[in-house]
């Protein structure tokens, strides 16, 4: 380093994004000739200051194989020669791109997450039980090994706070496209990195939705980490309209967008990809087909990828459907009016024009898929109750719902079954979760004075505010450690108010009215925990800035069931306006909602979760998605 | 003896104890052969014998004998000796005298009016420890005893093409497991020596199992020993689903179906993946990896930190060249030293490397092979004509066995039309629960569930204790997990079905008032009921 000053104005700014190249879906496509022409892709991560690894703010790829007994050296992507050619050239015999791939998909990822939701992300934090005592340490960084496993499977381990991803040889199925016996990296695969990213941003949201206490808790974990990586490729312009001129502008016929983990599918012996939101190689027609929506299937189902599925496919088809609207306009100006096409292909003009289409409505649909989880209960998430998030966080947003996204996800959730419970009618505002009644043990007005005063008292926009400017995400970690105990004591010291958020969200909050098997502290108020605390400054439609908080509050109840006693774990998610100092919803899963109590120990008993003979020799799990992904 | 069996009369051979007589089995027939001087030798006896049997069609007795299966099922017959049959006789972690005394307990059970202890058929359901380790450790009682004959799955057939293949697919598991235990690759830290704990736990069952004290036998010698017997007596039966009914020499009224193993070998793995595996008869699948991975990881197993001088490597299933590869003691370590020092070495952050991550492979074969094995249990139902009642034995089937009996069918004993394997379910007043009442080796719906009588009374053999002792240890409390035996909800299940009628075999568990209310009755070696 030269100890010369420099004019600032000759310093070159910062640049936004740094450029990275990489496969568009997977090494497969790069060996097809119709394909070849698009697979590969430039990434565009934000710009960080990167050491060699790469290790940047989020994530540190770490290139150890232990079932090689290898090391590989890690990638330096600020040398000039990477630089200068927008990083390596994708290659699967070059361990330093592998490195690359994961890293650009990784940021791809986490970046998708934080737009939508625009706040920093957060990886689940470390948990150390000593005796009584539970701490929590922040992570910083996620880990990533691209190549830790000699197996088809990658998971993401919170327990290391890391992503595992293996490399297996290719199954010696001839008919495959994959050369039999052939290495095949899970690293390489935007959707493999992208869905396992997802499942760590996930879990760094909601901690406890890794705990099946009903069979749509961790079917939700896969379908939302699908969702992630499905609608990420509609960010890929070269591809969508490769995609688009293909299937003549009818996404709903097989393509590569609505596919998953193509090379994985095939190298492990299935004639198609991984997943797919629309369709599936049926083997005995030798063909792939169109996947019929069946109301009853969900109730059918009760794998964890294959319930999963179907709220992708739901999801997926809300996308179509709304992509449909958006586009039937240009189809009756490309056809004089008829809105039929005619034989043969389109024309580029009319591609790019659908291709903006679809990648603006997928945009759309993604957003609203990740803003859904701000409205999520923080415990025991049901698909239907998802659908309720969903529409709530949209409603918020856009009131108006011109184009009719909301109608198109409700229709989509119907189809395949997808209801929550009760709910009176399947219309939008029965949907969207009801905001805290009036209390009639209060006078008129009372209530609501009693929870601008907490917010006063807890001083809540202030602390806001200090988040907002925090420089780092470790200051923004600590300061809202520091505002959830402040909450804590407010609610423990606060009679009155305890009161008031008890009968919201059907926990049990003052002291001395915990009723039995909740844990009570010494000073007689019961043991609760402020779990999350997150705002957000959203714009709606409408020009006006939404100006939100949201607070998690988790409990532990001991219930007695046939002669046992169980621990649930209960809780809510408070939704407050902070211009209008007042509760917007409370989602609860409370103390009093006996039947949804017996049915997390019924499901827990059933044992459904347990793979075969697993759970009787190991235990419960230690890694989660470990053992499901392997199945 | 089977009377409706065809059996290829070898010449009998004597066995090393030279304590079988040459006329008890000429030509295959050996229950026939009984000696008529026999009912001579005492005449108190069989008068008293008549007297019970007018009672009971037959007495089931399930030992208490620790984690493992045996039971003895005998027949009184007019005028004759019982026919006893002995379904398995194996346990977990007991010392061979243990299991001499309870076989010389069955020894005098089983030992007729002429004196001599003669079993009538040993049905063997499974190749595992738990099922037929005392054949080992007891191997002298046994071989005072005569077997009349012995019933075994059409699994573990020697010849058989099929049955070959899962052998076969059954030792390279094994092996690569026990490659997987050897290997100094696979066990440097805590965490790997509990899982190796966990593995050497699950290959106990196993057929090559050699490191546990039965007299240094394994597990295949005592089925090659039964198949001896079975073979010297002139009669082994091997097995398929839709055999039957047979009968029972000279037991009136009580007809036997074989519903499984199951011949369909996608029913034997429950994970099988696709058609295409199915077709290149893979048997074993590791994650969706298939054979080439477990390969892949056994390669790995076996190789050495440096190649060798002049010579490759012997891990073939490096992912990269070799000039990318660094190792510790390699020449490029040093470019990279300061780097894995900061991250994969960094103090503080142990807890985040992945040493051993990638045995967790070897968790889920080793539980395939288990549950494989399981899976060519041999089920038999025995029918009480004149009742109509079944009893079930399932030795320890899994869901795909199970699902298989749907398909099975019987040809009616008149000739007319066909028994259903399901029709026969639903009458079953006797269930010897299946694996020790573990999840998944009770199927509910088309199992538990049909089973309709209201005097369904279950047995389960399961000792606690043994039981809570195994699993993975945990590092920070040095207690193990324990196998969830009985599974909580399959136990609720149970005991609801047979109206509180459950029975465990464990001698610390009480008798149930409903269960004794059933006719069920304790001592301190076996429980008993009379059907």
């Amino acid at each position: 380093m030269s100890t010369v000053l420099r004019n600032p104005a000759s310093i070159p700014p910062k640049p936004p994004h740094r450029l990275l190249r990489g496969y568009a879906f997977d090494p497969s496509l790069a060996s097809r000739l119709d394909t070849m022409a698009v697979s590969e892709i430039l990434y565009k991560v934000p710009w960080e200051d990167l050491r060699d690894g790469p290790r940047g703010e989020y994530v540190e790829v770490v290139d150890v194989d232990p079932p090689s007994d290898r090391f590989y050296a890690p990638v330096d992507l600020d040398a000039p020669e990477v630089l200068a050619q927008n990083g390596l050239a994708p290659s699967d015999g070059n361990p330093q791109f592998h490195q690359q791939m994961v890293y650009a998909v990784a940021m791809t990822t986490i970046d998708r997450f934080e737009r939508a939701l625009g706040r920093k992300a957060f990886w689940a934090d470390r948990i150390v039980t000593r005796g009584r005592r539970v701490e929590y340490t922040y992570i910083p960084r996620l880990r990533i090994y691209p190549h830790a496993l000699r197996e088809a499977n990658a998971y993401y381990s919170r327990d290391k706070a890391a992503l595992l991803f293996g490399y297996f040889p290719a199954g010696t199925d001839a008919r495959s496209s994959e050369l039999p016996g052939g290495v095949v990296f899970t690293c390489l695969s935007h959707d493999v990195v992208a869905h396992e990213t997802t499942h760590a941003l996930l879990d760094g949201f909601h901690e406890h939705f890794m705990e099946p206490t009903n069979p749509d808790v961790l079917a939700f974990h896969e379908a939302f980490a699908d969702i992630v990586a499905l609608f990420q490729h509609f960010t890929f312009p070269e591809q969508l309209r490769h995609q688009i001129a293909k299937t003549r502008g009818d996404l709903s016929n097989e393509n590569l967008l609505a596919q998953l983990a193509t090379q994985f599918g095939h190298a492990s012996g299935s004639r198609g990809a991984l997943r797919d939101a629309i369709g599936r190689y049926d083997d005995t027609l030798q063909k792939w087909v169109k996947h019929v929506p069946d109301p009853d299937e969900l109730a059918r189902t009760a794998e964890v990828h294959d319930r999963g599925a179907i709220l992708v496919a739901a999801v997926f088809d809300a996308f179509l459907s709304i992509y449909g609207s958006r586009t039937r306009d240009l189809l009756r100006l490309a056809t004089g009016g008829s809105g039929v096409l005619r034989p043969g292909e389109l024309h580029p003009d009319l591609v790019k024009r659908l291709a903006d289409e679809a990648a603006k409505s997928a945009g759309h649909i993604l957003n609203m898929c990740i803003r859904a989880l701000d409205y999520c209960p923080p415990v025991d998430i049901t698909f239907g109750e998802y659908l309720r998030a969903l529409i709530t966080a949209d409603k918020d947003l856009m009131p108006e719902d011109a184009l009719g996204y909301r109608t198109a996800f409700i229709e989509a959730f119907r189809r395949r079954g997808i209801y929550p419970d009760n709910v009176r009618t399947l219309s939008e505002d029965s949907l969207r979760w009801s905001g805290p009644d009036e209390d009639p043990t209060l006078d008129p007005g009372k209530m609501r004075g009693l929870i601008s005063e907490f917010v006063r008292i807890v001083g809540l926009r202030a602390q806001v505010d200090t988040l907002r400017y925090a420089k780092s995400r470790e200051e923004i970690w600590t300061k809202s450690a520091e505002i959830r105990k402040k909450i804590h004591g407010t609610i423990a010291s606060e009679i009155r108010k305890a009161e008031v958020l008890q009968r919201m969200t059907g926990l049990a909050l003052a002291e001395y009215q915990a009723p039995p098997g909740v844990r009570v502290r010494r000073d007689g108020v019961p043991s609760f925990q402020i779990h999350g605390f997150r705002e957000a400054r959203r714009l709606r439609e409408d020009g006006r800035i939404l100006n939100q908080v949201f607070i998690t509050i988790l409990q532990k109840v001991t219930v007695e069931h046939d002669g046992e006693l169980h621990e649930v774990r209960c809780g809510s998610s408070i939704v407050m306006d902070l211009d209008d100092m007042s509760i917007t919803y409370a989602i609860r899963k409370g103390l009093n909602d006996h039947p949804r109590l017996m049915r997390s120990i019924e499901y827990a008993e059933s044992g459904q979760m347990a793979a075969a003979l697993g759970s009787t020799y190991f235990g419960a799990g230690r890694e989660p998605f470990a053992a499901l992904h392997r199945t | 003896m089977p009377a409706k069996q065809k059996t290829t009369g070898t010449t009998p051979r004597a066995t090393s104890t030279g304590k079988q007589k040459p006329s008890t089995s000429p030509g295959g027939r050996a229950s026939k052969a009984t000696p008529g001087g026999r009912k001579t030798v005492k005449a108190g006896r069989p008068a008293a014998r008549k007297s019970k049997q007018k009672s009971y069609t037959v007495r089931v007795r399930m030992y208490r004998h620790g984690l493992g299966d045996c039971h003895l099922l005998s027949f009184p017959r007019e005028g004759r000796d019982p026919f006893h049959l002995l379904i398995d006789f194996g346990v977990l972690n007991r010392d061979a005298a243990f299991m001499r005394s309870i076989a010389a307990e069955i020894e005098e059970t089983v030992r007729g009016a002429s004196k001599k202890p003669r079993i009538d058929l040993v049905a063997v359901t499974h190749e595992h420890k738990d099922h037929v380790s005392g054949f080992n450790q007891a191997r002298d009682v046994f071989d005072r005893i005569e077997i009349g004959a012995v019933w075994m799955g059409w699994t573990e057939k020697p010849g058989d093409k099929d049955a070959e293949k899962l052998a076969h697919a059954r030792k390279l598991a094994a092996t690569q497991l026990r490659a997987a235990l050897a290997s100094p690759r696979a066990g440097k830290g805590a965490a790997a020596v509990a899982r190796k704990a966990n593995l050497t736990g699950l290959l106990q069952f196993a057929a090559a199992d050699n490191t546990l004290a039965a007299g240094r036998k394994t597990i295949a010698d005592a089925m090659a020993y039964l198949r001896e017997r079975g073979r010297n007596a002139g009669a082994i039966e091997y097995l398929k689903p839709g055999t039957g009914p047979l009968e029972l020499d000279g037991v009136d009224g009580v007809r036997v179906y074989v519903f499984g193993p199951p011949t369909d070998r996608a029913a034997i793995k429950r994970s099988t993946v696709t058609q295409t595996m199915q077709d290149e008869g893979v048997v074993y699948h590791l994650g969706r990896g298939g054979d080439l991975a477990m390969a892949a990881n056994v390669a790995a197993l076996s190789a050495t930190d440096n190649p060798r001088p002049g010579g490759g490597e012997t891990d073939t299933q490096q992912p990269f060249s070799r000039k990318h590869g660094i190792t510790r003691s390699g020449p490029w370590w040093g470019s990279i030293a300061k780097y894995v020092a900061s991250t994969y070495d960094a103090s503080g952050e142990e807890w985040r490397r992945i040493d051993d991550e990638w045995l967790g492979a070897f968790d889920q074969l080793a539980l395939q092979l288990d549950s494989d094995t399981n899976n060519t249990s041999l089920v038999l139902a025995f029918e009480i004509v004149a009742t109509g009642d079944v009893l079930l034995f399932v030795g320890d089937a899994q869901v795909g066995n199970w699902q298989s009996w749907s398909g099975v069918e019987f040809d009616a004993p008149d000739g007319k039309g066909k028994v259903a394997a399901r029709d026969l379910l639903r009458r079953t007043v006797l269930y010897k629960v299946g694996h020790h009442a573990s999840h998944n080796a009770t199927l509910k719906t088309g199992g538990l569930e049909d089973m309709q009588s209201g005097r369904l009374v279950g047995f389960i053999p399961l000792d606690r204790e043994t039981a809570a002792a195994q699993g993975r240890t945990d590092p920070s409390t040095g207690k193990p997990s324990g196998w969830e035996m009985p599974a909580k909800a399959l136990y609720k299940a149970l005991k609801k079905r047979t109206g509180n009628r459950l029975v465990i075999s464990d001698v610390k568990e009480k008798l149930s008032t409903e269960a004794a209310a059933a006719g069920v009755r304790e001592t301190d070696t076996y429980v008993e009921i009379m059907i």
